[in-house]
């Protein structure tokens, strides 16, 4: 099953307004996941599954969590995640492709941590819909899922404010920290070191 | 469905009716024209800290319960050369899609971090760049939850957490100067409970 418009607005060009046109191609909240958004998916990402979030930057580690900063897509473009469905070679790609960018623009890019959450808990918030999570694989990254947030400002039950919906937003940011917590993992334990190599000696 | 948590919610600041007027602590450079980077440097060269406290504007400060020590200068430091290196951001800084910052952004965020110096080390923001290109100051620790964006040179916009109670300012004017009014009474909620704790 596909639905054009939510894979038309998943790989829209201008990544800002990502989230915004996933949201609104459905009219149910979080419609789009009732569809495998991207050809190159293996399939819709269930609830039973376990994302794994690479975090490259020391900075965007907080007191021991993760940084509002590192998880502001989650209203734009979407938070870029890789499903643990994903062999090693596909980590491995993913890791190599981030740093080889990186670099090119002239930033040291190292493996900072991963932070695995269960999809379920990110789908919900005391049994009500909280982020969505969609299978937008790519030709190279085909376990590759983003974790996108509903729109507010079309949620709300009354006008609001583009100074509301910002704090809506960082509220939902907040929220998204307290459920991913403390589930971090060094480069060296994850998947038994395998992508050791790109972190920083 | 509807979202896991109330967006139509608002809730008036606690400390916006306990407010009173008083001024806040604020960095007033020797010269109208001194660059935070440039008052720095002399810091630095004047022997440390001693500068600062001489350059900031007592009243108010009370409220911060300013410990001279090392550590704010250890700090400011390790701020101004992370702060510095992002000059050199491009887009893509990532390896993804992340904007870099603008020279502007990043001299705000420079005068906010000396102003910072005189937060506790217990609550005070640490600095980020966001993948908006946005310079962050953030801080997650027991009774204070902190983001706060600069969203241009003169700018600001913060969302906190003091004990339950939310704290949203949007679009603050933010001159490099003065530590906002309503940030600074946040900081001085935050230490006090900090200390209590």
């Amino acid at each position: 099953m596909t639905c054009e418009a939510c894979r038309a607005a998943c790989t829209h060009e201008n990544t800002k307004e990502r989230a915004v046109r996933v949201h609104r191609a459905e009219q149910e909240l979080c419609g789009c996941e009732n569809y495998s958004v991207s050809s190159f998916s293996p399939g819709r990402v269930k609830d039973e599954e376990l994302l794994h979030m690479l975090i490259s930057d020391p900075q965007h580690l907080l007191d021991g969590k993760l940084n509002p900063s590192s998880l502001i897509q989650v209203d734009r473009g979407g938070l870029s995640t890789l499903r643990d469905s994903a062999d090693d070679k596909e980590f491995e790609s993913t890791c190599s492709s981030l740093q080889r960018r990186a670099t090119d623009k002239g930033h040291v890019w190292f493996l900072h941590a991963i932070c695995t959450i269960p999809v379920s808990e990110l789908r919900y918030l005391e049994d009500k819909r909280f982020v969505c999570v969609y299978d937008t694989g790519l030709p190279d990254k085909p376990h590759h899922a983003d974790i996108m947030g509903p729109d507010l400002k079309s949620v709300a039950t009354r006008p609001m404010s583009n100074g509301e919906v910002e704090r809506a937003c960082r509220a939902r940011i907040k929220i998204l920290i307290e459920k991913c917590g403390a589930k971090l993992v060094a480069p060296r334990v994850f998947r038994d070191g395998a992508f050791s190599g790109y972190a920083r000696a | 469905m509807t979202p896991g948590f109330d967006i139509n919610s608002t809730s008036r600041p606690a400390y916006v009716d306990s407010m009173q007027v008083q001024q806040i602590g604020a960095v007033g450079t020797a010269t109208d024209t001194m660059s935070p980077i440039e008052l720095f440097v002399r810091l630095n060269e004047d022997g440390g800290l001693h500068s600062i406290t001489a350059n900031i504007t007592p009243a108010g400060l009370d409220r911060f319960s300013l410990r001279p020590s090392f550590e704010h200068l250890s700090w400011l430091t390790e701020t101004a050369e992370r702060i510095s290196a992002c000059r050199n951001y491009q887009d893509g800084w990532d390896g993804d899609e992340a904007v870099a910052p603008t020279s502007e952004a990043l001299g705000a965020a420079e005068a906010l971090a000396v102003l910072l110096t005189v937060v506790s080390s217990h609550v005070r923001p640490q600095f980020s760049v966001d993948a908006l290109g946005r310079p962050t100051f953030s801080r997650n620790v027991r009774n204070l939850y902190l983001h706060l964006t600069i969203d241009s040179e003169n700018a600001i916009t913060w969302f906190a957490d003091h004990k339950g109670t939310e704290y949203f300012q949007d679009s603050v004017q933010f001159d490099g100067r003065v530590v906002p009014e309503e940030l600074a009474l946040l900081f001085s909620l935050a230490q006090g409970s900090s200390e209590v704790a």
